[in-house]
């Protein structure tokens, strides 16, 4: 931790994390809704002609799982990261601005990302056997949940961020 | 004989690594809401200082906010671990009986009583 505060000062390592933390939720994010969309909205292979959004449902969907799984991990434990600088110099500002259902909504975030942590061993189960039809309500609710969530905490991510306007 | 023999047991751990992953996300989801409930984190930190102290200790003036988030999420990853362990050694008959739908009916049924831990804020 030391090293890395040498070599970037405070706020810069923090701000390139905040950034890392932001891409890696986006990569997940557009992984998510390929596999989901796949998944409730499955595309017919015989049509070859095909809408933009047919297209993006178009995907082999079980592709996805691993990297959604590291993906998820990777972008847990740079939030988990960040969460220590959040507490002291992003939370106290805001209560102080009295902006209570912000913080709720991102306290509720950090609480729905782990349960999302704790799925990803059955989400990852479901899709290890993504022909077998017994385990299809499961695929279909796992990735569901993980999705609905991802959107949720990238959302909420961002208003907590511009809460106190650009660059404060 | 043999083929049939080798069906069951691959059907066997198949259904024991079900069953773990499906209660792993169960008690995960549902012992880390009990941990958030009854202060029973791991361990609290304290960012400003970047003190560790095991188990629920209140923020101090001389250090600062305490963190429990941390704590919560260990302390339910290890009940969790157990009890998806305990799981895979049951029975087959009574594996079986573990529906894997608790994976995510759990967590879902959950979450409004995680809004409502969060009362202090709705105002």
């Amino acid at each position: 931790m030391e090293w890395l505060l040498e070599i970037f000062s405070g706020s810069t390592f923090w701000t390139v994390l905040l950034i890392a933390h932001g891409l890696v939720s986006v990569a997940l994010l557009g992984a998510l809704t390929h596999q989901s969309m796949a998944l409730w909205r499955p595309v017919s292979p015989i049509n070859k002609d095909r809408s933009f959004f047919e297209e993006f449902r178009a995907v082999k969907a079980a592709k996805y799982t691993k990297a959604i799984s590291v993906l998820w991990c990777i972008s847990f434990l740079f939030g988990a990261w960040l969460y220590t600088e959040y507490r002291i110099h992003v939370r106290i500002p805001i209560e102080q601005q009295e902006f209570y259902k912000t913080l709720g909504a991102f306290e509720l975030k950090e609480h729905l990302v782990v349960f999302g942590l704790g799925m990803l061993p059955i989400y990852h189960f479901a899709w290890q056997h993504y022909q077998d039809l017994n385990y299809a309500q499961l695929r279909k609710y796992t990735t569901l949940f993980l999705t609905v969530v991802c959107w949720y905490a990238f959302l909420i991510g961002h208003i907590v961020n511009n809460v106190r306007g650009y660059g404060s | 004989m043999s083929a049939k023999l080798q069906f069951s047991k691959e059907d066997l751990m198949l259904h024991r690594q079900r069953t773990f992953a499906a209660v792993f996300s169960a008690s995960f989801s549902l012992s880390y809401l009990l941990v958030d409930i009854y202060k029973l984190p791991f361990l609290s930190y304290f960012p400003a200082t970047h003190q560790i102290v095991l188990g629920w200790t209140p923020s101090t003036p001389e250090d600062g906010p305490a963190m429990y988030w941390y704590g919560w999420i260990v302390s339910s990853a290890l009940i969790a671990l157990s009890l998806s362990l305990l799981s895979r050694m049951l029975p087959e008959s009574l594996l079986r009986r573990i529906p894997v739908s608790i994976a995510w009916i759990v967590p879902i049924t959950l979450i409004p009583a995680l809004i409502y831990t969060l009362k202090f804020y709705w105002r």
